[in-house]
């Protein structure tokens, strides 16, 4: 009888000091997630509850979570660009003091940068990203087109670009159908891959206080480039409409249905799930006369500024940004490290040529999203306004009514 | 009738505290917050009706999802009541087929919205839909359905009649088990056809079940979201954005709590109109 007791006592103790974290996370795969969670359990003791939240709930999950203001959860995943929106309502704890300098030299600038504000570092980087047009080899070739070039010198423009979608949209049984798409956005609508397009051509996409979008998002430039965007769905037809969720663009292109895709660096290890593609990878177009920008920025990962386990939480933070958890992660799900130490460690893997453009890329032509503390909401209504402009609508009024309403959400940060 | 007020009291206790904490004052947290406004940082401020007042004069999008719910509204509600209404009647009896049937329509209601919508969003794919496979198949134009701003808002609302008759066929089907076999006997005696019984019984003693079958469906259809969330995102070109969806939008995207609350009492408000005519419209004038 008193063994036992003495067993319960034991146990409790076990149990009571055995501490839990709440860790939001971005719904990737549970099984992948799992593996660097369970490590890191047996390595420091500490337990994690996991909240893994699809991409189209999370930044809503987010703000319902962290409005609440009850500590938890302690650690959060977050989106580069939206540090300054989360930063500015207190949302995230600083971390100057928490990483020196040393820590800090494994990322590259352009990450630290984006997980900063006002000059303070507030979100760690846990991957970052790049885009180009990945091409599907059996198409070109059997519709005689030359395959596109892979390097940056010998950069495609965007009306190239067009030309050769319109010639590879196909619509092979003649039943009015189109089966084969010149080019497929792999994020439809999202600013991410459109920003570039409007950058090429020398548009700025927000005032540099990140508070006034009327003048910018309604800028000869900008609505030029928009309505090249618009004629890819409703003048030449080369992509189809309503593709609203980025894994249909991806089976779309994995499948044979689309010739071309805009779309991300994680493709490289997405596309394994299609054995039979064959593809190659041309960089980021430019428009005729424009320079070249392409797409960076991606996850984060911050602290609750109000976490009751700010030692725990920390542990977590420094070990799923670490070099192993990162190199883990990366074999597992693809995504580009913002760590440099990864890039040398695996040379198996990043000195495959399309992975060379993509880091190429990265160091000279990659431009980062806005920097505003009202993200979420100028990403959304944009967004609204781009999937209204491919669908038909007019892209000069589309803009001029969205960029009012941004600039009234906005106005709230002043 | 009640001679002892405090067991009466009592009586209706357990269910008025649940109506109060659940449901009267949300109501009241939500209407005080339409009169505020929410800084960034989270400091809420009193400003009268400037929400109400920005919403109906200088807010375009309000105006347009306004007249989004009202058609919606107006076209599913009729619609939804007359298909469970017919349905009941061709399947009370029972007759085996009928019983089986009556399973086969209650069947969508038995799956989740979110479930439902998914469903269809696969069937009615513009490119590789079931449906156009269908269409093509037998010679016709393949249709763009949820990708058409012309469409959109129609393909939600029938998918919403396919998903709700069946529920609502229930309460009907339970409002005409309740009419007396006595009246049909003594009319049948009189020589009445099966049409006239259907209009000069059947519908007359039906009426209180369609007046509540009408209110309650007035508020579950201005109060649509999943499939709005789930399908359409509001688009394409704001065809669909019902404005259950856009206060959401308002709260969560937009941090914007005054106007999301705003949009909530206006919706609560239009309710409020639609139930009061319904009920008078189908009020029973006599006891049976």
């Amino acid at each position: 009888m008193r063994k036992l007791l003495l067993v319960i006592v034991l146990l409790l103790g076990v149990m009571l000091s055995a501490t839990t974290i709440e860790v939001l996370w971005m719904g990737w795969p549970q099984d992948q997630v799992m593996q660097l969670v369970n490590a890191f359990r047996e390595e420091t003791g500490i337990d994690v509850d996991i909240q893994l939240v699809p991409f189209g709930q999370l930044f809503q999950t987010i703000e319902v979570r962290l409005a609440a203001g009850d500590g938890t959860p302690d650690v959060y995943i977050v989106d580069g660009p939206n540090t300054a929106s989360y930063a500015a309502r207190g949302y995230l704890l600083p971390l100057n003091e928490h990483f020196s300098d040393e820590e800090m030299s494994a990322w590259f600038d352009a990450s630290i940068e984006e997980g900063s504000f006002l000059g303070t570092f507030y979100s760690v980087p846990y991957g970052t990203s790049s885009a180009g047009i990945f091409y599907n080899k059996a198409i070109f070739e059997e519709y005689g087109v030359p395959f596109l070039p892979e390097t940056v010198e010998e950069r495609l423009t965007w009306e190239e670009v067009a030309e050769i979608a319109k010639k590879l949209t196909k619509d092979t049984n003649g039943d009015g159908r189109t089966d084969i798409w010149g080019l497929v956005i792999e994020q439809i609508d999202r600013p991410y891959l459109i920003f570039p397009m409007v950058q090429s051509l020398g548009a700025k996409v927000l005032s540099d206080d990140g508070l006034v979008s009327q003048g910018y998002i309604t800028s000869d430039e900008f609505i030029e480039g928009t309505t090249f965007y618009w004629k890819l769905f409703n003048e030449w037809k080369v992509s189809p409409q309503g593709l609203n969720d980025s894994a249909i663009s991806r089976e779309y292109f994995g499948t044979g249905r689309a010739a071309m895709m805009l779309g991300n660096e994680w493709n490289i290890r997405r596309m394994l799930q299609y054995p039979d593609i064959d593809y190659g990878l041309s960089p980021f177009p430019y428009f005729e006369g424009g320079v070249a920008v392409t797409p960076t920025g991606s996850w984060h990962v911050g602290i609750n500024s109000k976490t009751r386990k700010l030692e725990e939480a920390l542990t977590f933070t420094k070990y799923i940004t670490g070099k192993e958890a990162v190199i883990t992660w990366h074999k597992l799900n693809g995504i580009a490290p913002a760590r440099s130490d990864v890039y040398e460690a695996l040379p198996e893997v990043f000195d495959n040529p399309i992975w060379q453009l993509f880091v190429k890329e990265m160091e000279t032509t990659a431009a980062p999203r806005p920097r505003t503390p009202g993200y979420s909401q100028y990403e959304l209504m944009l967004r609204e306004a781009f999937n209204s402009i491919h669908y038909g609508a007019d892209p000069r009024s589309t803009l001029e009514e969205v960029a009012v309403r941004i600039d009234r959400e906005l106005r709230k940060y002043r | 009738m009640f001679r002892n007020n405090k067991v009466a009291w009592l009586f209706v206790l357990p269910a008025l505290t649940f109506l109060l904490v659940f449901k009267i004052w949300p109501i009241g947290v939500s209407v005080i917050e339409s009169l505020t406004m929410t800084s960034f940082t989270g400091t809420k401020s009193f400003v009268g009706f400037e929400n109400y007042e920005y919403l109906f004069k200088h807010d375009p999008v309000f105006w347009k999802s306004f007249s989004v719910t009202l058609f919606y509204s107006i076209i599913a509600n009729p619609l939804i009541v007359l298909t469970s209404l017919l349905m009941a009647l061709l399947l009370n009896s029972s007759h085996f087929f009928t019983k089986f049937f009556r399973t086969v329509f209650f069947l969508p209601a038995a799956i989740s919205f979110a479930v439902v919508s998914v469903i269809w969003m696969i069937v009615l794919d513009p490119y590789n839909g079931l449906a156009n496979s269908f269409l093509t198949m037998f010679g016709f134009k393949p249709q763009p359905f949820f990708a058409s701003p012309d469409q959109a808002l129609w393909v939600l609302i029938l998918l919403n009649v396919w998903r709700s008759s069946g529920y609502w066929m229930m309460y009907f089907l339970a409002g005409l088990q309740n009419i007396p076999e006595t009246l049909y006997e003594a009319a049948e005696i009189d020589g009445a056809s099966t049409l006239k019984k259907t209009f000069r019984i059947t519908l007359p003693l039906l009426t209180r079940t369609i007046s509540f079958v009408l209110v309650a469906n007035t508020a579950f259809n201005f109060l649509s979201f999943a499939p709005v969330y789930i399908i359409t995102k509001g688009g394409p070109m704001g065809s669909t954005n019902l404005l259950m969806y856009e206060s959401y939008k308002s709260a969560f995207v937009n941090l914007d709590m005054g106007r999301a609350s705003a949009i909530t009492t206006i919706l609560l408000g239009i309710i409020l109109v639609f139930s009061f005519f319904e009920l008078r419209f189908t009020r029973a004038r006599f006891e049976y």
